[in-house]
């Protein structure tokens, strides 16, 4: 149990100066002078019922627990005293006092050397111990290294495996879409207004916001930054100049899915433009705390933002979208990859029409590009990214009933995309696949390898068709998914 | 004197608002040895600009690996790290230990962060947990959320800080950045609580001593769970612990505080005006709303509640009425009466009405029946089943609701009918259309008002609320982990079983209730209504409480003495009967020994005093009562005689429950003397001797005999058994056939055991009784003589108050009569054989003798002089606010 200090002994620590030597010894006040006359290269501190002294002034007890050595007998008076001296030590730390050295009947020339010897076993002693326990943490340390690598081996592998498969798909976990009759949230120029996101943290690899109008004239800088107060610090930060601002989606992607360890998060949105940057809003919220706030914690209006949420495997790399923004300065590591998702694909133009009247394949998750008869059905699709340097895109007839088809892909600058209807260009040998063909049900991908590309807009052509001599193209529901960009 | 202090303290700190220099981090250690440096990192890298210092306490952990590990830190970071080693005395006597090092070491350590050494802190928790203190200096800690890893799990402990809710879970971590004030105050970790929830139990001190703690959202505490731990044990020895914490705890846990705490924190009633488009946030009527919303904000605060957080309070009762309503049961001492009637009705029925009828003037009375498929739900106010409201609110059609309003209910329902005197019935409740359709067949097809129709309305507008889209998506990331947040009103019932706590906070006044069977003109309740009366002069406040009775009389002068009616309303209650065991004869119910009597607690637990006027078998709940702090108080008349004359009743009863009871109130000071001799101790005794029932209305005076004129003879009482109506016949009879010049008058109702009927020529003679003061007044002023041949009483009323007007009493020597009645000084006593005999002596000698009954007359006068109730009530309000 804590003991009770008496008034003195409280007075006397209080009192103490705080800076107490590393190493000492203990002593009873009838042997400081002997020990004094030793001069051993440890300072002396006398114990008694009252507290410690060291140098004629008092000393914590707790800090003479830490720096003790051990006690110091050089007479029967003394060793008496330290009995006592021992007994309140026990009471006040439950632990014994350390050591002692009775040379009470050692002749008093010897009595230096047996001192200095004892002093030097004991540092030796500590040292020793302290060796044995660094070098144990060292030997544990070097075995959490190698399993770290084993593990990062194996995540990298993981990483790569799901690259390269359809795992590597990030999910739209929570889409708060806009409602008819919401009014817009206006984030005027020189302003903040910050969103509370809903859900967790881990995992989270893209969020989107909607610009309701884009702002005429399109000047002025969006900053956007993803933070966590539980972290205190900022995530990541997009800045985007007003040009490269469109209405509809404005999706911000990470590289990575956020970590494991699950905190909060918020979006900061700034804006310095000519005139306020209008965004939609989604749902009333009863809530303040998810309504947007302005920068001094205002809320604006009752709605929330208009917000998409996607999430991936929590610290993983995924392709991010190719409609996505990726952080300031963050650069691609690795595989650089951006995917087209499944909407993406419905802004597809039908040649045969140049509207984009084109459907999904039933049961959705493909472009239907359904194969024509004596004629090869395409989808024009423009690209939001320039400069791809490879196209992959995965292919396949979705009916058991259909014919085999052939698939091939192109790529040709959005100014040569056709005026007429069914005009389909020739594409220049190295912005073709090459036709693939397949048996229907099953999957296939195929893949352009594109030379450097000027940095100009550029349209893929998703086409069809049927082998030669084949006529029918009943069930021929010929899709196109999971369109892959190697930047 | 804690109080005041950190009162003080709080005070002092606010009017300065010294923002935090110093925090002290404590970090008590026993057996992590090896995950302890994470703790110590996770304190040494705290951001901020205030000054910190670490305190690692070593527990007596027998690993050397902990003392090395203690060691090594206080060396490297000596101006940051102080090392304690202490003998192991547990959890709390270590962080104590760091406490009081702080205290004396480190003066300018303003707050401290108890720390458990296998936890994290983010690095920026203790600058925010500091800037929240400093934002808001009535804080007197501040606590996190827990986000746990290992196990990983994050809840959500946020919202406002409620001592109620505390009060049944652990709110606050031990995580929490505590003020130095509040240890300065003598709060400290209980050493006895060495197996777990420590913290909670400090915590407990602190709300106890008046301080308060504040969540903070994103502190940044991380708690690591693991499969086993000190929590674990904790939980498995929870019931225990928990036990431990109630009996420490015992002020708290009082259904009283709980009901106030409930009032400031989480008032249970959310009441919608529909004439008013207002919505009071309330629980006791009597201090007003805690809140008053527009419907607009109610209807944002109730889907708030729905987005799948636990930090706002959702009043968990929706109560739909009108004003003029309200109004009406506040103006009629009810409104909590009805609120706590309905809340109990609504673990019956889905949807609990209230309907106000028009009654008999002076007559109160309450009758139920269930409505669904039987009539139209008619009533001026309902209440709904707590749980029904996210089922009703989150119906996609009203097609279900609307039932409640249709020709015939289609839900589940029911009504209570409140009949009131007329002019307490506000116009709103369509009693002049009802009236009126008795008149004129048209009228039939105007549906009254009923709150059907905007309780329809209410559930359509909340169905079709903008915010419900939101109430469809998961927004918080942390689970809810405040469970009593929504079972607020719970926590008041867990003292009583379950059961609906009377709405009823208390507000510095000291409330006395007063329990009968019933009310009506008898000598019990006039006696309650007096000592009412004066124990309101006094400035206590008086409510009654009717244990069975469904009607009662309630004229101007017991609604003046009453701030409140309560009827009790258990089908189960009986004041007498039901039971097969016996106390000394008297028969003890089954009600008292083995009832369910969480209601009647429920009903009186937060009164100061109750004062049990005959409620028999309601002498079963005293003693729970007591252990509540509320004064138990026994009022004694008469004991009753069987068939066979053997002494039963109330007085018995009493003696059964003798341990129940603060005190013994016998109506005389015989009765108080046999109380005595059976047994109770003479401290609990307080007579509170009966004395005239009714102030004497000013310019009655009386009327003397006309010299030669017929003695004139008064009989005031029921006419039956008890009261000797044999004997009043044979008097009369031989009276008459003596010749005597006697006048008589016989004032009351026949109340004849068997159905027997008084003779024809008696019965002639029979006035209905009085009731009104004035006119009783009147009738003594103009007797001779009161004559009372009973074969049991107590005390009578009837005896004190024709004394009072000089009527000089002729009276058989039962019960306490002789108390006051001297014989041949202010009164003739009569006993042994041939009452009737002795009866007619008596009236003979004062119809002959004028000199005689002049004198007794005056003495009889003299004797009433001073008695009344003040004088009465002296001793018993000297015991129940001692220093008064």
């Amino acid at each position: 149990m804590s003991v009770e200090m008496t008034e003195p002994a409280r007075a006397r620590d209080r009192n103490a100066g705080q800076a107490v030597p590393s190493s000492l010894i203990l002593v009873a006040d009838a042997d400081l002078e002997a020990a004094r006359k030793l001069a051993l290269p440890v300072a002396l501190c006398v114990g008694g019922a009252e507290g410690f002294v060291l140098e004629g002034r008092g000393v914590p007890a707790d800090l003479v627990h830490g720096a003790a050595l051990g006690v110091l007998v050089l007479s029967r008076a003394g060793a008496a005293a330290v009995e006592a001296m021992a007994a309140g030590w026990l009471a006040r730390f439950g632990v014994s006092l350390p050591d002692r050295l009775d040379l009470s009947e050692e002749r008093a020339g010897a009595r230096r050397e047996a001192a200095l010897s004892w002093i030097a076993d004991v540092l030796l002693a500590q040292r020793q111990g302290a060796a044995r326990r660094a070098v144990a943490l060292m030997r544990d340390m070097a075995a959490l290294r190698r399993e770290h690598e084993a593990m990062q081996a194996a995540f990298a592998r993981l990483e790569a495996h799901a690259f390269h498969h359809r795992l590597s798909e990030r999910k739209l976990l929570m889409a708060l879409a806009p409602v008819e009759g919401s009014p817009v949230a206006e984030l005027p120029s020189g302003a903040e207004m910050v969103q509370r996101l809903p859900g967790g943290s881990v995992g989270l690899s893209d969020l989107a916001v909607r610009i309701a109008e884009v702002p005429q004239p399109r000047q002025g800088v969006l900053t956007c930054r993803l933070e966590s107060p539980d972290l205190g610090r900022e995530l990541a930060e997009w800045t985007l100049p007003a040009a490269q601002l469109s209405s509809g989606w404005l999706r911000l992607s990470l590289v990575r899915g956020l970590e494991e360890d699950p905190v909060g998060l918020q979006l900061r949105l700034g804006w310095s433009g000519a005139v306020p940057l209008r965004l939609a809003t989604a749902m009333a919220h009863p809530d303040p705390r998810f309504r947007p706030q302005t920068g001094g914690g205002t809320p604006v209006g009752r709605h929330v933002l208009a917000m998409e949420i996607w999430h991936y495997l929590p610290g993983v790399r995924a392709p991010a979208s190719a409609t996505g923004r990726l952080p300031d300065g963050e650069m691609e590591a690795g595989p650089g990859m951006r995917r087209l998702e499944a909407r993406d694909l419905l802004r597809a133009i039908n040649l045969d029409t140049l509207a984009r009247d084109m459907t999904p394949v039933q049961g959705g998750g493909a472009l239907l590009v359904h194969v024509m008869p004596e004629q090869v059905a395409c989808a024009i699709l423009p690209l939001p990214l320039a400069g791809p340097r490879q196209v992959s895109v995965d292919v396949m007839t979705r009916n058991a009933k259909g014919p085999v088809v052939e698939y091939a892909i192109a790529v040709l600058p959005a100014a040569m995309r056709p005026k007429r209807p069914g005009a389909l260009p020739d594409f220049p040998e190295e912005a073709h696949s090459g036709w693939v063909r397949m048996k229907p049900m099953r999957a296939g991908q195929v893949t352009l390898i594109l030379p450097d590309l000027p940095a100009a807009e550029h349209d893929l052509y998703l086409m069809t068709r049927l082998p030669p001599g084949a006529t029918s193209n009943a069930y021929g529901w010929s899709g196109f998914s999971s369109v892959v960009l190697h930047v | 004197m804690r109080d005041d202090l950190a009162e003080g303290e709080r005070a002092l700190t606010g009017a300065m608002h010294l923002p935090v220099r110093a925090v002290a981090v404590i970090i008590p250690v026993f057996r992590h040895s090896v995950l302890l440096p994470e703790a110590i990192e996770s304190a040494l890298a705290q951001e901020g600009d205030f000054a910190l210092h670490v305190v690692i306490v070593n527990d007596g952990c027998p690993h050397q690996e902990t003392e090395a590990v203690c060691r090594a830190y206080a060396e490297a970071w000596p101006e940051r790290i102080r090392y304690l080693r202490k003998p192991n005395g547990g959890l709390s006597d270590a962080r104590n230990h760091g406490i009081r090092h702080v205290l004396a070491e480190a003066p300018e350590v303003d707050a401290i962060y108890m720390m458990d050494a296998d936890n994290r802190l983010r690095p920026g928790a203790l600058a925010r947990a500091v800037a929240e203190l400093d934002d808001h200096p009535e804080a007197d800690w501040i606590y996190p959320n827990i986000d746990m890893f290992g196990l990983t799990f994050a809840g959500d402990y946020g919202g406002d800080y409620s001592l109620l809710l505390h009060s049944q879970m652990n709110l606050c971590e031990a995580g929490s950045l505590i003020r130095r004030r509040v240890f300065a105050a003598g709060i400290l970790f209980d050493v006895s609580f060495r197996h777990g929830f420590e913290d909670w139990e400090f915590f407990l001190q602190a709300g106890g001593a008046g301080f308060r703690g504040r969540n903070l959202e994103n502190f940044g505490f991380l708690y690591r769970k693991r499969g086993e731990s000190m929590l674990a044990e904790s939980e498995r020895d929870a019931a225990v612990i928990r036990g431990e914490i109630e009996r420490k705890h015992r002020a708290l846990y009082r259904p009283r505080r709980l009901v106030d705490l409930e009032q400031v924190e989480a008032p249970r009633y959310a009441v919608v005006l529909s004439d008013r488009d207002e919505v009071l946030v309330m629980l006791d009527p009597a201090q007003g709303p805690v809140e008053r919303l527009t419907l607009a904000e109610f209807e944002a605060l109730w889907w708030r509640g729905q987005t799948g957080s636990s930090r706002y309070h959702v009043p968990p009762f929706l109560v739909v009425t009108r004003s003029a309503v309200l109004a009406a049961l506040t103006a009629a001492g009810m409104v909590h009466f009805a609120l706590w009637l309905l809340e109990r009705r609504t673990a019956d029925h889905l949807f609990a009405g209230l309907a106000l009828e028009r009654g008999k003037a002076d007559r109160l009375g309450w009758s139920e029946e269930a409505v669904q498929g039987r009539m139209r739900f008619q009533a001026e106010m309902v209440m709904l089943r707590p749980a029904l409201l996210g089922e009703l609110f989150r119906d996609r059609s009203d097609d279900w609701v609307s039932g409640l309003a249709a020709a015939v209910c289609s839900v589940p329902a029911g009504v209570v009918r409140l009949r009131l005197p007329p002019s307490l019935v506000p116009p709103v409740t369509g009693g002049f259309l009802t009236r009126l359709r008795q008149f004129l067949p048209e009228a039939a097809r105007v549906a009254p008002w009923s709150v059907a129709q905007d309780m329809v309305a209410l559930a359509r507008r909340m169905q079709g609320s903008v915010y419900r889209a939101a109430a469809d998506k998961v927004w918080e990331w942390r689970n809810p982990d405040v469970v009593w947040r929504t079972r607020s009103h719970e926590v008041a019932r867990v003292p009583t079983g379950g059961k609906a706590a009377f709405p009823r906070a208390g507000d510095g006044r000291f409330h006395v209730g007063f329990l009968l069977p019933l009310v009506e003109f008898g000598g019990v309740e006039r006696v309650a209504l007096n000592v009412a009366a004066a124990l309101k002069a006094a400035g206590l406040v008086p409510h009654l409480f009717v244990l069975e009775a469904r009607e009662i009389q309630l004229g101007p002068e017991w609604r003046d003495a009453f701030e409140s009616v309560t009827f009790f309303c258990d089908p189960a209650f009986a004041t007498w009967g039901g039971g097969q065991t016996l106390y000394d004869g008297t028969v003890l119910s089954d009600w008292a020994r083995w009832g369910d009597h969480g209601d009647a607690l429920a009903m009186l637990a937060w009164l100061d005093a109750v004062l049990n006027f005959h409620g028999g078998a309601i002498s079963g709940v005293m003693g729970k009562l007591r252990r509540f702090g509320v004064k138990t108080g026994l009022s004694l008349h008469l004991n009753d005689l069987s068939p066979f004359s053997r002494p039963v009743g109330n007085v018995y009863l009493g003696l059964a429950y003798e341990h129940a009871y603060d005190l013994f109130l016998p109506c005389s000071e015989q009765l108080a003397g046999w109380c005595h001799a059976m047994g109770v101790p003479e401290e609990k005794i307080v007579p509170v001797l009966n004395a005239p029932s009714f102030a004497l209305p000013e310019g009655v005076l009386r009327k003397p005999r006309p010299e030669g004129a017929p003695l004139r003879v008064i009989y005031l009482g029921r006419l039956d058994g008890q009261k000797g109506v044999d004997r009043l016949v044979a008097t009369l009879r031989h009276a008459r056939m003596a010749g005597l010049p006697l006048r008589w008058r016989l004032i009351g109702k026949a109340v004849l055991d068997g159905g027997g009927a008084l003779p024809e020529d008696i019965a002639a003679m029979v006035e209905p009784p009085i009731q009104n003061p004035g006119a009783l007044a009147e009738a003594l002023a103009e007797a001779d003589v009161f004559f009372l041949p009973s074969y049991f009483e107590g005390l009578p009323l009837t005896v004190l108050e024709a004394m009072r007007s000089g009527v000089v009493p002729v009276a058989t020597d039962v019960g306490a009569v002789a108390e006051v009645l001297r014989d041949g000084e202010n009164g003739v006593l009569l006993g042994g054989e041939d009452i009737p005999g002795q009866a007619v002596e008596a009236l003979r000698r004062l119809a002959e003798d004028p000199a005689l009954l002049a004198r007794l007359s005056a003495q009889a006068q003299a004797d009433m002089a001073g008695r009344d109730w003040n004088w009465a009530v002296a001793a018993l309000l000297a015991r129940l606010r001692p220093g008064t």
